[in-house]
């Protein structure tokens, strides 16, 4: 697992204003950062709204991004060297840039612009956070004595 | 309207596996590297996102449809919010640059009745890229729900068609872009139902378009 503790506040100060500013009302109006999570990567637009771009509709990501997310919070050996990682650029930099860090590391994964989970990993880390890192890694299924540190 | 717009409002495409480009919808610029488009266009994904360049430089030329090349620059994506429809692109070159003379304003400054200009690539789904000026008047100012945000909208008299998404409105004097081409009005979602690539959940004469201010607050 991560070597260092998350504390519960300040997960969205690195993201743009008004980004930030939707996310928090919808957490705030009692969506959960899960829920909101999803709906960041598999839905756009306003409701009752077609688009007229050419693609398909959007699908969703979430599960991918979380599953990775998981993965590197909660000790899978593949990410340790990554770990190492986070952990100077959490003393140096802390939220701001450990969320941008994972998010780099979660898009190449995935094959998502890191530009776009930025939030979604704000989320998560949010989440993570605010229900402790064990739990959130008994939910994603992470058994701590099959993980590496 | 900018003399050479057409080097500043492009379509948008993706490159497909066999390396032709597929359009995708339009993006215009908002920053010297920047290009806004609609979060709805790109999706999450920027592999093989370009913007389609030397289609036409102004609105006064004969834009050749028999010329079917197009040449791309690479794009990625800078920010994204989906629930206001928005994506910043980023030209992925760290030397290119684009020029414009419009700025960004918001669905405040046209009230109902307003003419507005707005451009885009119609029909790209069936590869046309022809840069294409609507004149039309708003129709009315809406909040529109995305989950419970409430996101300000203009309806725009006008009908638009898919390679749209994504084009800038500009108030009469062209100098400010107000509004963002996002898609039209379908109670209720599509219909599942394609006559001729047409929808008719939205073969109708209105069009919705986010207000520019939520762009600006992405830059």
């Amino acid at each position: 697992m991560l070597d260092f503790d998350l504390t519960v506040d300040g997960w969205f100060a690195g993201l743009p204003q008004s980004q930030a500013e939707s996310i928090l009302h919808l957490v705030d109006s009692g969506k959960s950062e899960e829920e909101v999570g999803e709906l960041w990567l598999s839905r756009t637009g306003s409701n009752n709204t077609v688009g007229f771009g050419v693609g398909g509709p959007i699908q969703s990501f979430y599960s991918n991004v979380k599953k990775e997310f998981a993965a590197f919070v909660c000790g899978d050996e593949k990410y340790s060297d990554e770990r190492k990682q986070a952990s100077e650029i959490w003393k140096n930099q802390g939220k701001v840039g450990l969320v941008s860090m994972v998010a780099a590391l979660v898009a190449s994964t995935v094959g998502l612009a890191a530009a776009a989970i930025v939030p979604v990993i704000a989320l998560l880390f949010s989440l993570a956070a605010k229900i402790g890192l064990n739990a959130f890694c008994a939910a994603c299924n992470f058994p701590a004595n099959k993980l590496g540190k | 309207m900018d003399i050479h717009i057409g080097r500043v409002v492009l379509p948008l495409g993706r490159i497909g596996s066999g390396g032709s480009i597929q359009p995708l919808g339009t993006c215009f610029a908002v920053g010297p590297r920047k290009f806004a488009t609609a979060a709805h266009v790109t999706g999450p994904s920027d592999e093989g996102l370009v913007a389609i360049v030397g289609r036409a430089d102004s609105l006064s030329d004969y834009q050749d449809t028999t010329d079917q090349r197009a040449n791309g620059a690479n794009l990625k994506i800078a920010s994204y919010d989906p629930l206001h429809d928005i994506a910043i692109l980023e030209l992925s070159d760290t030397v290119s640059k684009v020029s414009f003379i419009y700025n960004l304003g918001s669905s405040d400054m046209i009230s109902p009745g307003s003419p507005v200009q707005s451009l885009g690539y119609p029909h790209a789904d069936h590869g046309r890229l022809v840069l294409t000026q609507q004149s039309s008047m708003v129709g009315a100012r809406i909040l529109l729900g995305a989950d419970n945000l409430k996101v300000k909208h203009v309806v725009l008299n006008t009908q638009t068609r898919p390679g749209q998404s994504g084009g800038p409105v500009f108030t009469a004097d062209g100098k400010y872009v107000c509004a963002m081409i996002v898609g039209g009005y379908a109670p209720n979602g599509p219909s599942g139902i394609s006559l001729g690539g047409i929808d008719p959940q939205v073969l109708h004469q209105t069009t919705h378009a986010v207000s520019a201010e939520y762009i600006a607050g992405l830059l």
